[in-house]
């Protein structure tokens, strides 16, 4: 059997998109980012992203990025998930594992407010370039 | 007897697969501003090649030769921190099943990190789901092309039912950002496809 083509997957794609054209878009700086260096990985990171993502495609909310960056200097409390959303503050999240993961995108992203008990602190001065 | 957390992170953590490791250093690769990065994957049987190549800030042979020591990292990358695991995690993994690699870097080109592993030592741990990865290493938040060259029993000259070459830049010219759920889903299946086919599972 011929493998799948560039073009074919370009054609899947338009269609999916025509499909979703009238679905309610998360806006359009709205993404999440996953800390995925050494101890994200460690501490399970990889788990985390793919909950996140599972729980994006159950909602629907597909046109939102996932994506991942090196260490945030909060290595104690990976894995940790920071989520961009318009007219909300950006949150860092910590200690996200897959229940926390798909309560962020329920609670976080479709009812729009802030999930208790995981929000830590901005990253430690160190990696913003202060001592 | 196990405690819960034990029992919930087994499988999860401590970069538990080979494609852990390579998703670590390609972030380093990433991290130290690299526009290109390379990544091959060759399997010949039981012997796996890969080889990640960037042109990124690279390193002089003081640090070169420091990356390999555990109780080692970067300065100015995490001033507060004093260990850096990423090449060591992957070096304990080559010394305990006799592998062997190779480090070289050039500062303002680059580095190329290349290792082989004996995938029938019982030691070694598995590849994991190789469409996944590759997924996951073109989604980093960053500018950069990832260029993939996987072979699978290719041999020499490879033969090209038995390879595929596919890049971030040619993925999003077609899916546009990568990165949204829909479209790793799509890169997903279209690498799923190509793993299997080279394979023979087709």
């Amino acid at each position: 059997m011929p493998r799948m083509t560039l073009d074919e997957l370009r054609k899947v794609r338009d269609k999916k998109q025509f499909e979703m054209g009238l679905r309610e878009s998360g806006g359009s700086s709205t993404r999440l980012v996953v800390s995925m260096g050494t101890s994200g990985i460690a501490a399970g990171a990889k788990k985390t992203l793919a909950a996140l993502v599972e729980a994006l495609e159950e909602q629907n909310l597909t046109d939102i990025p996932v994506r991942q960056t090196g260490s945030m200097g909060l290595e104690s409390m990976e894995p940790i998930v920071e989520v961009h959303k318009e007219g909300m503050p950006t949150v860092i999240y910590g200690r996200v594992d897959d229940a926390v993961a798909r309560e962020i995108v329920q609670v976080h992203l479709k009812e729009g407010r802030l999930l208790d008990g995981h929000i830590v602190d901005r990253p430690a001065a160190d990696i913003q370039g202060g001592q | 007897m196990l405690s819960g957390v034990f029992r919930s992170r087994h499988n999860s953590a401590m970069h538990w697969s080979i494609g852990d490791m390579v998703l670590d250093l390609v972030q380093n690769s990433v991290e130290a501003g690299a526009s290109v990065v390379e990544f091959v994957i060759d399997e010949r049987d039981v012997v796996l090649d890969i080889m990640i190549r960037d042109n990124g800030r690279g390193m002089d042979e003081a640090v070169r030769v420091a990356a390999l020591d555990p109780f080692y990292t970067e300065p100015g990358k995490h001033p507060g921190r004093r260990v850096g695991l990423g090449i060591p995690f992957l070096l304990q993994t080559v010394e305990q099943t006799g592998g062997g690699y190779q480090l070289e870097s050039e500062p303002g080109h680059g580095t190329v990190l290349q290792f082989q592993l004996n995938m029938a030592h019982v030691d070694t741990p598995p590849l994991g789901e190789l469409p996944d990865l590759l997924v996951d290493l073109m989604c980093f938040e960053a500018d950069y092309d990832l260029r993939v060259d996987r072979r699978w029993n290719a041999g020499e000259p490879p033969d090209p039912r038995r390879m595929f070459r596919v890049s971030r830049r040619e993925l999003c010219d077609v899916l546009g950002d990568i990165t949204d759920v829909g479209s790793r889903r799509l890169a997903r299946e279209l690498l799923s496809d190509w793993e299997s086919a080279i394979r023979g599972n087709d």
